[in-house]
C-alpha cells in the first residue's frame, strides 16, 4: 500500500465519530468523594460511588468484574467477624471492625482511582469541574450502613451474639 | 479593487490587530463605530463575533456565529468558531458534527485536527485525541493548539519523561505565550514544585491581568503557599495519600502500645482531642482562607 493509501486509511478511522449515539463520557466524582465514602461508609460505600463513576465514564461492563469483587469484599468484612472471628479482629471489638473496614475501603478507593486514573488526568489537566459529591456520598453511606446493618442481623440472629 | 470605501478597510485591518492582540475595550469601540455602517458584513460581524469570544461571553459570540452562518453557510471560520462554542455549552455531538463537516471539506488543515483533538480530549477519548493531536502536528509541526493537545495528552496517557519533552517542545516554539506558561506552572505543579509554580503564575498574572482563569490559578497558588497551611504539608505532598497515611499513623499510635513508651501516656484522649482539632482545621481553614484572600 502506499503512504497516501495509508494515510488515507488512518483518517477515515480518525474521522469516525465518536459521540453520535449520545453516549459522552462525563467527569467521575472526585478521589475526594471516594476517600469520604471510604472514612464514612466503607468499602461498599467506595463501591457505590465508584459504580457510579464507572456509570459517567460509560464503563459500567469493563468496570463490573471489579465492582462485583469489591462488592463482595465488603460484604465479607462486615460478616466475618461475626461468622468466624479472624483472629485479628475481635467480633466484640466495633472499633476494631471500623478500623479495618475504612482501611479496606481506603485501599479499595486506591484501586478505584488507578481503574480510572485516566479520567482524573484529564481532569485535572484540561481543570474540569467534577460533579458534586455531597448527596451520592450521602447515599453512599446510608447505604452500606443500611446493607451492614441488615447483614449483621441475619448473621447474629442464626449464629447468634458473640459473648 | 476593493468595493469597500478605504475607511472600512482600515477599520477591519485595525480591528484584526486589536484582536490579535486581544485589546477588546479598543476592538469594541471600533466595532461601535462601523458595524452600524455594515451591519451584514461577514467579516466586521466575524471580528465581532471573536470579540466577545475573547471576553468570555459565549452567548453574544453564539447569536454573531448563527448571524454570519444565515448569511455565509460555508463560512469557515464562523463554522470553526462554532465548535468552539458547541464545546463551551457542552454541546458535543454538535460539535463532532460540526467538525467533522468541516474536515470533509477541508481534510488536510491542521487547525481542524486540533480543534477535534480537543474535543476529543474534553469526552475522555484520549487516544483518539493523541492520534488526532499527531495528525495535526503531521500537517504542520508548529502548530500552537496542537502541540498544546499533545502536552495534555502526555499527561493523561504517557510518562513524566515524555510529557517533558512534548513540553519541552511546547516552550521551544512558543516561549513567551500565555498557554506555554500555564503547562509550565502544571508541570512544576504535579512535581510538587508550589512555590515556584507560584512565582511563575504570578508572572502570568502580570502579563494577562484580565484573564480570569490565570487570576484564579494565581489565587488558588498564593492560597497552597500560604504559611498558616504549613502543618498541612503532608496532605499538600502527597494528597489523599498523605490524609490516609496520617491517619493510620494515628490509629497505630492510639491502638498500640507504643504511645505508653512515650512521655505521652496516659493521654491518649488529648493526643485524639489534638488529631480531631488538626482534621478540622485541615477541612475548614484552606477554603476559609481562599475566602479571605478574595
Amino acid at each position: 500500500m502506499t503512504r497516501s493509501g495509508d494515510l488515507s486509511a488512518s483518517n477515515a478511522d480518525l474521522l469516525r465519530p465518536s459521540l453520535q449515539d449520545g453516549a459522552v463520557a462525563q467527569p467521575p466524582y472526585s478521589v475526594g468523594a471516594l476517600i469520604a465514602a471510604a472514612f464514612f461508609g466503607g468499602a461498599i460505600a467506595v463501591t457505590l460511588i465508584a459504580a457510579a463513576n464507572a456509570r459517567r465514564q460509560r464503563r459500567l461492563a469493563r468496570d463490573l468484574p471489579w465492582l462485583v469483587v469489591t462488592t463482595a469484599i465488603g460484604l465479607a468484612i462486615v460478616s466475618a467477624p461475626v461468622v468466624v472471628g479472624t483472629g485479628l479482629v475481635d467480633p466484640r471489638d466495633t472499633g476494631m471492625i471500623r478500623i479495618v473496614y475504612r482501611a479496606v475501603g481506603f485501599a479499595m478507593a486506591g484501586a478505584f482511582f488507578l481503574l480510572h486514573r485516566k479520567a482524573y488526568r484529564t481532569v485535572s489537566s484540561l481543570g474540569l469541574d467534577p460533579p458534586s459529591p455531597y448527596v451520592p456520598v450521602l447515599f453512599a453511606v446510608l447505604a452500606s450502613i443500611g446493607v451492614a446493618a441488615v447483614l449483621r442481623g441475619m448473621l447474629y440472629s442464626t449464629w447468634g451474639v458473640p459473648a | 479593487m476593493s468595493e469597500h470605501p478605504p475607511d472600512y478597510e482600515a477599520a477591519i485591518a485595525e480591528l484584526a490587530a486589536l484582536v490579535e492582540r486581544r485589546r477588546l475595550p479598543s476592538a469594541r469601540k471600533v466595532l461601535a463605530r462601523v458595524l452600524p455602517a455594515y451591519p451584514d458584513d461577514v467579516d466586521l460581524l466575524q471580528l465581532a463575533a471573536w470579540v466577545e469570544w475573547f471576553d468570555d461571553k459565549p452567548d453574544e459570540a453564539y447569536e454573531l456565529v448563527s448571524r454570519i452562518l444565515a448569511l455565509d453557510p460555508e463560512n469557515f471560520e464562523a463554522s470553526y468558531l462554532l465548535v468552539e462554542l458547541q464545546m463551551e455549552r457542552q454541546e458535543y455531538a454538535n460539535a463532532e458534527t460540526t467538525v467533522l463537516g468541516l474536515l470533509t471539506r477541508y481534510p488536510r488543515t491542521a487547525a481542524l485536527y486540533s480543534l477535534y483533538a480537543r474535543l476529543m480530549l474534553m469526552t475522555f477519548n484520549t487516544d483518539k485525541a493523541e492520534r488526532l493531536a499527531g495528525e495535526a502536528l503531521r500537517l504542520d509541526p508548529s502548530l500552537e493548539d496542537a502541540l498544546d493537545v499533545h502536552v495534555l495528552a502526555a499527561y493523561v496517557i504517557h510518562s513524566a519523561a515524555e510529557q517533558r519533552r512534548r513540553l519541552e517542545k511546547l516552550l521551544r516554539e512558543y516561549p513567551n505565550r500565555m498557554v506555554s506558561m500555564v503547562r509550565l506552572v502544571q508541570s512544576l505543579l504535579s512535581q510538587g514544585k508550589t512555590q515556584q509554580a507560584y512565582a511563575l503564575s504570578r508572572d502570568l498574572v502580570r502579563l494577562y491581568p484580565d484573564n480570569e482563569g490565570i487570576v484564579d490559578l494565581a489565587r488558588s497558588l498564593k492560597r497552597s503557599s500560604h504559611s498558616s497551611l504549613l502543618p498541612l504539608w503532608p496532605m499538600q505532598k502527597w494528597g489523599w495519600a498523605g490524609s490516609i497515611g496520617l491517619w493510620l499513623a494515628i490509629v497505630f499510635l492510639l491502638r498500640s502500645d507504643v504511645l505508653a513508651m512515650t512521655p505521652l501516656a496516659g493521654h491518649e484522649n488529648t493526643v485524639a482531642i489534638v488529631f480531631l482539632v488538626y482534621v478540622v482545621y485541615s477541612w475548614v481553614w484552606p477554603p476559609l482562607l481562599g475566602r479571605l484572600q478574595r
